[in-house]
């Protein structure tokens, strides 16, 4: 009976009806695209901000051969290294650190293929090109500052033993706000003999967990090199997903809220029409609780039908979005539903209950007043 | 104890908001199985009156009491539980819900008393001679089949109480004479009737006439009918007691 009688004052209240609907809709379509959003693309958003480079660095790592023994360095294994690293979709571009003297002075001179260096530090402030050529170098600002080197002059620095010294063109002047302003970078390619790379820059798609995961693999692989992570930088990475999550969630909630003033609104004007038929319910002998049921019940039917169409329309929608932006596509999954379902359900009950407050405050005697 | 009063009002008084004295100190007793017409002018107090006898407005002071129950400190969900299972009421203007059908209407006072039966709705229906609109919503029907259908409404529960207002208000002559048949049937039937109404056919057709005059009882006299059934209840009793 109250089935038939919340489908039959529905279908009777087709235009306030249509309008909760298409309102709650609304909302149930956004909820489900900010969830969708938030859950899938999570990682695809890490990912994309993986162009922004490295997040963690490989170097070798300690050995203890026994309990008490002093602690060795490992020799790494960059091969199983680069395995491993591929296994979890990682990249690395292996760096060898050597020291040359520069006008007296000791000075870090880093060799990496120019294209790997550029993919793992686009950060950088570069003032003037990238070294490319084999007799072309970066040079850090500091390193600059202090020599009083410029773009297009040379320098000069000799390695200890080497026979003579080594000439690089100053393409380009960088700010990278850390150590490597002091350092030089070259893309001489490696010769045999000097293939020992010191270190490597890594960008692990994820945040601290999966480079602790890379890290646990490496160790158990025997590769010899430990991972640390450039916090710095994953904490800028977590703040801009933590950022625009927050937005996001901000413009969430304020079309909610809207939503839901528009909804009580139309439920409002709805009780108000039929107050004479709820004080007939209550007159016939309905409590007032049986009075609230039933408007809950009906705000709850709009709500759930107002959840299978806005989950149906916000997973389309944020799969055309989020192709349109990450280029990839939507699994569908239950929490944006659960979420779709729990808002709407929620603004309609909420103003069904309000609607029953003031349908109740209404003196039954008055509206069924025969005059 | 068993009371041979359907509703006794003692000293009944209502003001509304803003000092509008609609009852002043109203006393009066029907007994059961009893017909009586509450009659006046417009503003005299009479719907009002009904609607604290059905508890849909509480009075400002005094007691009421209906079929041995102190109504004093009911709740609306405590007359709204005592309204369904004793008390029947019939509308001026219907209150029909607009898109159930006849019988649904019958069958929704059904549902909050126990469960919708449609056999006795529709048997409701018969009674007031509209079995044939019973799929007909209240749009379909004349203002004469709206207050049967709102009548099966009143009697689907067999109350044992009927509080009309003005049931006749809004229909013609032929109507008038139908529903009048249904509360005469009523009456036999043992039922309490009290039927606020303008028009005297009505007010005539019960046993006491109770005239209300701003707020107060001006007067309370029998009718032709009533003074016949209190004759041949006198009858009945000196028979009985003779029996005896």
């Amino acid at each position: 009976m109250l089935a038939h009688m919340i489908r039959h004052s529905l279908v009777k209240s087709a235009r306030v009806t249509a309008w909760s609907l298409a309102t709650l809709t609304a909302s149930a379509a956004l909820a489900t695209i900010f969830f969708a959003v938030s859950i899938d693309v999570g990682e695809t958003m890490t990912r994309s901000l993986r162009s922004l480079g490295a997040n963690a660095v490989a170097h070798a790592g300690q050995r203890h051969d026994g309990p008490g023994a002093p602690a060795t360095t490992t020799t790494a294994d960059w091969e199983r290294v680069r395995e491993l690293a591929k296994a979890r979709r990682a990249d690395l571009v292996e760096l060898q650190l050597r020291v040359a003297m520069l006008q007296g002075a000791p000075t870090a001179i880093v060799t990496a293929d120019s294209a790997g260096l550029a993919r793992m530090t686009p950060y950088w402030a570069m003032n003037g090109v990238r070294a490319v050529a084999e007799d072309e170098c970066a040079m850090g600002r500091k390193l600059a500052q202090a020599t009083g080197a410029s773009i297009g002059k040379s320098v000069e620095v000799h390695f200890e033993g080497a026979a003579r010294s080594e000439r690089y063109r100053v393409t380009g002047i960088f700010d990278s706000g850390d150590e490597d302003e002091g350092r030089i970078f070259v893309t001489r390619a490696v010769r045999p003999g000097d293939a020992r790379f010191s270190y490597a820059l890594v960008s692990v798609p994820g945040g601290e967990p999966d480079i602790d995961a890379l890290n646990a693999s490496l160790a158990a692989g025997a590769a010899g090199v430990e991972l640390t992570p450039l916090r710095q930088v994953l904490h800028g990475e977590q703040a801009v997903v933590g950022k625009i999550n927050l937005l996001t969630g901000i413009t969430l909630l304020a079309v909610l809220l809207l939503s839901s003033v528009g909804v009580t609104a139309a439920v409002l004007s709805r009780v108000i029409e039929r107050r004479k038929e709820l004080a007939l319910l209550q007159a016939i002998g309905a409590r007032r609780r049986s009075v609230v049921a039933f408007l809950l019940s009906e705000g709850a039917s709009v709500g759930i039908a107002a959840a299978l169409v806005g989950y149906a329309v916000g997973t389309g929608l944020s799969q055309v979005i989020v192709r349109q932006v990450f280029g990839v596509s939507v699994t569908p999954h239950v929490a944006p539903f659960l979420a779709a379902t729990v808002v709407s359900v929620v603004i309609a009950t909420l103003a069904a209950g309000i609607g029953a407050r003031r349908a109740l405050r209404m003196g039954t005697a008055v509206l069924l007043k025969g005059e | 104890m068993v009371t041979t009063q359907a509703i006794s009002v003692q000293a009944v008084s209502k003001i509304y908001p803003g000092g509008v004295h609609a009852l002043a100190d109203v006393s009066l007793e029907v007994r059961q199985g009893e017909w009586i017409a509450i009659m006046g002018p417009s503003g005299s107090g009479k719907t009002t009156l009904l609607s604290i006898l059905n508890g849909l407005d509480k009075p400002t002071s005094g007691q009421i009491h209906v079929l041995g129950t102190d109504t004093h400190g009911f709740g609306p969900d405590d007359w709204a539980v005592f309204r369904r299972e004793n008390i029947g009421l019939v509308f001026q203007q219907f209150h029909l819900i607009p898109y159930l059908t006849a019988v649904e209407n019958v069958m929704l006072a059904q549902y909050y008393h126990s469960m919708p039966v449609r056999e006795q709705a529709l048997a409701a229906l018969e009674r007031v001679q509209l079995a044939g609109r019973a799929h007909h919503l209240p749009s379909q029907l004349s203002g004469g089949e709206q207050q049967r259908v709102c009548i099966a409404r009143a009697l689907i529960n067999d109350p044992k109480v009927v509080l009309a207002d003005e049931p006749t208000g809004n229909l013609d002559e032929e109507n008038e004479a139908r529903v009048l048949d249904v509360f005469r049937s009523l009456h036999a039937e043992g039922k309490t009737l009290v039927v606020v109404t303008h028009d005297p056919e009505i007010g005539c057709a019960g046993e006491r006439i109770v005239a209300l005059s701003h707020g107060k009882v001006s007067k309370d006299t029998r009718t032709a009918e009533g003074e016949r059934l209190l004759s041949a209840r006198a009858v009945t009793g000196e028979v009985r007691e003779h029996l005896r």
